[in-house]
């Protein structure tokens, strides 16, 4: 429900509280970051541990609806870590450079007027977000098979357009098909739908 | 019901109506029809004398007064005419009486009364029962599905459970085998009219068609947790060669195995990924001396059927061959799930260049992409 009366304030940026005497809209942008198991037991990543009927993973993957979904831009599987990485895990990057390399996409965005990529207006799109002939194919293929709606398009230009700047190539340079593909990895899982095992 | 009336009936028809009773089992079914024949055991149970038979009070167990006078309440309700006729469209055999299949009615174990909706015939060649889990991996149904193919090829039937998951994609491997190949042979859990899981409808209904389903209730049993390890015993026990493809340490399919051991049927268990669940109950069984199947013509062999699988390669994968790092991802993945920062790690591609060989991947059916979780398949 929550997930659900969330999504306009989401889409305008903005809360619209209407009430007898007055209409009154309030600033709301906000990053949403949200968590869900795979299925209620949550070891669906395990096929023979987990112990939930295909039924109940179904309903339980319905509680999410398609439109909510379709909201959020990046989504992310997450693998149940063994033993052996919980203990002596290695090291990743850290923080600092990748603060850098965050500061440094947030101020080329500046420089195109806008707050961040997310921020490119639809009509600015194919200026700020242009395609190599690659990327284009790639975005003209999902379209096509049903991988991307219409708002997951524009969408996942913008968030391709943020894989390039965070990777540090030529801000004017046209998108390649490597941060077209991984935008649409990340924004669809990889995942169209929930499809049988038998 | 006149007495004449129900001298009329065959003695099947009330061994139909006792095996409707509540809590009726084969143990129990079987005791009573070591009592007597079916009218007079009917006329006992509905008049709640079973008490004059120990042997029966033995095979019930704890609180047998209490499941007797279910069992007279529930008769006294029946009309034994009436149950008959509606099993007319079934082939309806009864123990002793030389209509069950050979396996059964020799196995210490029987059934006393056996339903089956199409033609009973179908388990009289070889057989091979194809078991695992409900919770199978991919890897596993698509396993499961050639060794149903190979095997109906080759005319040897594919006994199964019509449960989800390995069950499932046996029996639909049999039925993609084509025509003239071996039947399909289902046993289930429940009455021939009580489709369960409903996943399974389209089965339930093709299965009869192409070969044969069994079941030892009557129409209308519901499918109780305790009916499906009885079940279990009758694919065993129909079965000359039993294939365990993916199995829990615990479950379902490991029953089945025991009861195979018990009747020296011929077991064999699919290795698989130590770290995979799936995988743990049929690496075990190769601990304990099972048979290894490696490949699907391998129960050929175990059955006769065929020489020793020599070293050569099969037909070439349809499949486009993948990009040089299309072909290290899939090295990469091996055969367990896995999300793109796991594979990221394990084969040193920029997450760019691996969304693009994933992509390739996915379009030519290399790889099944869910919820952000990675699998490889055997086959398009």
């Amino acid at each position: 429900v929550v997930a659900v009366a969330l999504r306009k304030p989401r889409e305008e940026a903005v809360v619209r509280v209407s009430r007898a005497r007055a209409s009154t809209v309030l600033p709301a942008r906000f990053l949403l970051v949200a968590a869900t198991n795979p299925c209620p037991c949550g070891d669906a990543d395990q096929p023979g541990r987990c112990r939930c009927s295909e039924a109940a993973r179904a309903r339980y993957r319905r509680r999410l609806s398609g439109p909510v979904l379709d909201r959020f831009d990046l989504r992310v599987g997450v693998a149940r870590p063994d033993v052996s990485s919980l203990l002596a895990a290695e090291a990743g990057e850290p923080s600092a450079p990748v603060a850098e390399r965050v500061a440094r996409a947030r101020a080329i965005a500046a420089s195109r007027g806008v707050r961040a990529n997310a921020d490119i207006p639809a009509g600015r799109l194919d200026e700020l977000t242009p395609l190599t002939s690659g990327a284009q194919r790639a975005l003209e293929g999902a379209l096509e098979h049903g991988r991307l709606t219409a708002r997951g398009l524009a969408r996942v230009r913008r968030v391709a357009r943020t894989l390039a700047d965070l990777d540090g190539v030529d801000p004017a340079a046209p998108l390649s098909v490597e941060v077209v593909a991984l935008a649409m990895t990340l924004r669809d899982g990889g995942g169209r739908h929930l499809e049988s095992v038998a | 019901v006149s007495v004449a009336a129900e001298s009329a009936l065959p003695e099947v028809a009330w061994w139909v109506a006792l095996a409707g009773l509540p809590g009726m089992g084969p143990a129990r079914l079987r005791a009573l029809q070591g009592e007597g024949p079916g009218a007079e055991v009917w006329a006992t149970v509905a008049g709640g004398r079973v008490d004059r038979w120990p042997a029966v009070g033995e095979a019930i167990g704890r609180r047998a007064e209490e499941v007797t006078a279910a069992w007279e309440s529930a008769a006294r309700r029946v009309d034994v005419d009436a149950t008959w006729a509606a099993h007319a469209h079934l082939t309806v055999s009864l123990l002793g009486s030389g209509a069950h299949p050979r396996e059964l009615d020799d196995d210490h174990d029987a059934p006393v009364v056996l339903f089956a909706a199409g033609e009973p015939e179908a388990v009289s060649g070889p057989t091979v029962a194809v078991v695992g889990t409900r919770r199978c991996t991919r890897a596993g149904a698509e396993l499961a599905y050639d060794i149903g193919r190979t095997c109906a090829a080759a005319g040897v039937a594919v006994v199964s459970g019509l449960a989800t998951g390995i069950d499932t994609a046996a029996h639909r491997g049999c039925l993609d085998a084509g025509s003239d190949a071996a039947p399909p042979v289902g046993v289930v859990g429940s009455g021939l009219d009580v489709v369960y899981p409903t996943r399974s409808r389209d089965l339930w209904a093709e299965v009869p068609r192409r070969g044969v389903l069994l079941s030892e209730y009557p129409l209308g049993t519901s499918p109780a947790r305790w009916r499906f390890p009885a079940r279990n015993r009758l694919v065993a026990a129909l079965a000359d060669v039993v294939v365990v493809v993916e199995s829990g340490s615990r479950g379902g399919p490991l029953y089945t195995v025991d009861e195979a051991i018990d009747r020296d049927r011929t077991v064999m268990a699919v290795p698989g990924p130590v770290r995979s669940p799936a995988s743990h109950g049929t690496n075990q069984l190769l601990v304990d001396g099972i048979q290894p199947l490696c490949a699907p013509e391998d129960v050929l062999v175990a059955l006769g059927l065929a020489a020793p699988r020599p070293s050569e390669r099969g037909p070439g994968d349809p499949r486009p061959r993948p990009s040089a790092d299309g072909r290290r991802v899939l090295e990469a993945l091996g055969w367990e799930p896995a999300t793109i920062d796991v594979l990221a790690a394990r084969t040193g591609l920029g997450l760019g260049r691996l969304a693009v060989a994933l992509d390739e991947l996915d379009a030519a059916a290399w790889i099944h992409r869910d919820g952000g979780h990675l699998e490889r398949k055997a086959r398009p």
